[in-house]
């Protein structure tokens, strides 16, 4: 049987490891690093860049220089914030391209650049020709962002054996040395681009995942983002730089996507800054000659990174809630939590971690490699080189179908151990119905529009009464957690494999229409939405505001008064004047004017329960 | 028709060990998991795997003894027992009030108006405790009378099918409320 080697394809870094005497290995290319930045750079002629020499085009040459593609991979324009350096492409709906001079590349053949560099270091280190690999994802990766991955390694000329989840790789890491224990374990894995909390049960080799939950655009990412736009606003009068646009903003059109060196500059320091002041209390930032003429000298201090990045660590909190809720555990049932992903490094993150789960986390593990290294005991599984190990993992999210009243039908629910099949049977609404269309959803939601839809199939039934046309379909969610459909006629019990059109594969034509409708949109006045949006978030506010300083403005001082009925009159203003950012800003001041009033109202409603 | 118990090496009684249970489970695991090199099978790992979710809480493994030992109890409707149909309404209610906060509270986006609605949602988590406490202490009821019939399983009385069908009747009806429950007082804590 030939080697198989592990792969962790990150967001920031990438890594490639293998079975050695029963040891699982990470392998160093040919400058001795075992680190390979996931970055791909294409000069203006001769063969792509590819890792660190990649990454040092970042700040030269941004718009040719793609880092971070793990966020687009499997996802459809418009779904993926546009905030990088490089220009994407794709209509709304369509999938996300990168256009690099006069090429378009898809996510998966930048990743494949990326696997190639690996599997050739591999192959050089190993003296021997690599063609199978287990290539780890989010756990809280779907369907199609799965689908895409195992195209990724295919590109690159490999055999895809098994696609893992980077959590669950990580508790093989921490728990290979401990196979006599049996004990509950959470991994926390916050990365560049995404989040993942799984629990674990370990008895003795089985490693059972219980369950998970994440976020798939929730990293380190966005806290460079974050605090690009501080150093932005620190700099000054630069132009708002759209590498500062925030998670959650609609992508800039694709004509803007052109994004002059000095954000990319300022994404480089804000990036060695974050990194340094997880050991240090305070950095200098210098940016020399910034706008080829001004110099810049900063001081940037733990505390106030912390400011900035508090908010988009928050955001974890609500994950490990979920997840504990679904494994019925409470914090107190775990025997360790552990960390891995390059931003658990972050004292911010491990404080908040300490909060939630109430206990010292676990960082016995190398945040950078952990992953690939259970990738590589779980090459060694399959391959045999690893025995009396088992990973039972699970299936993140919930599958099922969209049901007549639009609702979504479940038919594996989250957090099933896989493989799994389940079966469904379907008649025939009217007599002689020739056929019916199935639409297959990932997600949470009640509403079958609000989750992912995976794809769609028709289902042909055999000409017969109403409700005498039977035909059985199985769905089964592989080892790789992706989805195979499988239709039986009960009656000729013929079976066959049924095609899911997958969601990402839309028709040229459907490309065509939905271009259409994005020019459409593009006419729009974007002021007046702008305007909409804000006048909209006023007409919740003023009332409110009103509402809180009846119950409870006598606590207030005068000051306080006067500064909310100065924020208030502003608001007012700018509606009337009809300046929509003006009454953004104006928003964003009377929410900051009645925090201590919100503050107030919380507190009273807390100590009326406790009456 | 599988027998899930057969298929983990299990008694078919009504009370089963939780802790021996995922011990057979893992042994499965480890002996026929597709990826184990050598003795893995795919077909036996399947039948384990969904032997151990139908058989690890009550209301699937009572489902299936009846399935496989008096199939004719389980296909009478099923109305609320008579003892629970208070505790029915009140969770509908509570379940209604929730959802007219939610709504507003999904109305509110700024830190003010949520604010505002902190009493209503202290409140409403005070009687979601109130109801979670009565549902648990039901549920332990229902399992101390699952512990007696299981006692008396063998050798069977008569009356044991419809006993098994009552408790299997009362524990969908407990084990779909704790669900629900569970998940309101999530979000009332989000």
């Amino acid at each position: 049987m030939s080697l198989i080697v592990g792969i962790d394809l990150g967001t920031t870094n990438s890594l490639i490891g293998a079975m050695d005497a029963g040891f699982p290995i990470l392998l160093a290319d040919a400058d001795g690093e075992r680190l390979t930045p996931s970055v791909v750079s294409f000069p203006q002629s001769g063969e792509p860049l590819v890792g660190r020499p990649a990454a040092r085009m970042r700040a030269v040459d941004p718009a040719a220089t793609v880092y971070s593609v793990k966020r687009f991979i499997g996802r459809r324009a418009g779904e993926e914030t546009g905030d990088v350096s490089y220009p994407l492409a794709g209509a709304p709906g369509a999938p996300v391209r990168i256009c690099i001079r006069d090429h378009e590349y898809s996510p998966e053949e930048i990743s494949a650049l990326v696997l190639k560099k690996l599997r050739a270091d591999a192959a050089r280190a190993l003296g021997t020709g690599i063609t199978r690999a287990v290539i780890t994802v989010p756990a809280y990766f779907n369907d199609a962002q799965r689908n895409a991955t195992k195209a990724a390694g295919e590109l690159a000329g490999l055999t895809v054996e098994r696609i893992v989840n980077e959590p669950t790789a990580a508790a093989l890491a921490y728990g290979l040395d401990k196979l006599r224990d049996r004990s509950k374990i959470a991994v926390f894995d916050l990365g560049g681009g995404t989040f993942d909390i799984s629990i674990l049960e370990l008895n003795q080799g089985v490693f059972q995942v219980l369950a998970t939950n994440g976020n798939t655009r929730l990293g380190g990412d966005d806290i460079d983002a974050a605090l690009v736009v501080w150093l932005a606003a620190k700099v000054g009068g630069t132009s708002q730089s759209r590498a500062a646009g925030s998670v959650g903003l609609p992508p800039a059109p694709a004509r803007d996507w052109e994004v002059p060196p000095t954000p990319a500059r300022l994404r480089e320091a804000a990036i060695a800054a974050k990194h340094r002041l997880s050991a240090e209390e305070s950095v200098t930032i210098d940016l020399p000659f910034i706008d080829g003429a001004r110099s810049l000298s900063l001081t940037l201090t733990r505390a106030e990174l912390d400011t900035i990045a508090q908010p988009i660590v928050e955001k974890t909190r609500w994950h490990c809630r979920r997840v504990l809720a679904d494994a019925k555990l409470v914090p107190a049932d775990l025997d360790e939590i552990i960390l891995v992903g390059g931003q658990t490094r972050m004292p911010l993150v491990r404080a908040l971690v300490r909060d939630i789960f109430q206990r010292e986390p676990n960082t016995t593990q190398n945040p950078d490699e952990a992953v690939a290294l259970g990738a590589t005991i779980q090459a060694g599984i399959l391959s045999g080189a690893v025995q009396n190990v088992v990973l039972l993992d699970i299936t993140p999210l919930s599958l099922g179908i969209e049901t007549f009243g639009g609702l979504m039908n479940v038919i594996i629910p989250r957090n099933s151990t896989i493989p799994i099949k389940a079966g469904e049977m379907f008649t025939n609404a009217v007599a002689g119905q020739q056929s019916m269309l199935i639409k297959v959803l990932q997600g949470e939601r009640e509403i079958a529009r609000d989750n992912w839809p995976l794809g769609e199939f028709e289902l042909p039934f055999e000409r017969a009464p109403k409700g005498q046309a039977r035909v059985g379909v199985q769905f089964e969610i592989d080892a790789n957690g992706i989805l195979h459909v499988l239709a039986r006629d009960t009656k000729t019990g013929a079976e066959k494999i049924v095609q899911v059109t997958s969601a990402i594969d839309v028709s040229d034509e459907a490309v065509e229409k939905m271009l259409e409708e994005s020019l459409e949109h593009a006419f729009e006045d974007m002021s007046d939405r702008v305007f909409t949006e804000a006048k909209l978030k006023s007409d919740e506010l003023l009332p409110a505001v009103r509402t809180a300083l009846e119950k409870i403005g006598s606590q207030l001082t005068a000051d306080e008064h006067a500064e909310i009925a100065a924020a208030v009159g502003e608001v007012e203003e700018a509606i009337t004047a009809g300046e929509p950012h003006r009454l953004k800003r104006a928003n964003a001041a009377l929410d900051e004017a009645t925090q201590r009033l919100a503050t107030l109202l919380i507190e009273q409603a807390m100590a009326g329960s406790k009456k | 028709m599988p027998d899930h118990f057969a298929a983990l090496d299990q008694p078919r009684r009504p009370w089963l060990d939780d802790g021996a249970l995922k011990e057979c489970f893992h042994r499965a695991s480890a002996a026929w998991h597709p990826d184990v090199a050598g003795s893995g099978d795919a077909a036996r790992f399947a039948a384990a795997s969904a032997a151990y979710s139908a058989l690890r809480d009550p209301v699937g493994r009572l489902r299936h003894l009846l399935e496989l030992e008096a199939p004719g109890h389980l296909a009478r409707p099923s109305a609320i027992p008579a003892d629970s149909a208070d505790l029915f309404m009140r969770l509908a209610e509570f379940r209604q009030a929730l959802n007219a906060f939610q709504k507003k509270a999904g109305a509110a986006t700024n830190a003010l108006a949520r604010a505002l609605l902190a009493a209503d949602r202290e409140a409403l988590a005070q009687r979601a405790n109130a109801l979670h406490d009565e549902l648990e202490a039901a549920h332990d009821a229902a399992l101390i009378e699952l512990r007696a019939l299981d006692a008396g399983w063998e050798p069977r009385a008569a009356d044991a099918p419809e006993r098994l069908a009552a408790l299997l009747q009362r524990f969908a009806y407990l084990s779909k409320w704790r669900a629900q429950l569970g998940e309101s007082l999530f979000q009332l804590q989000s």
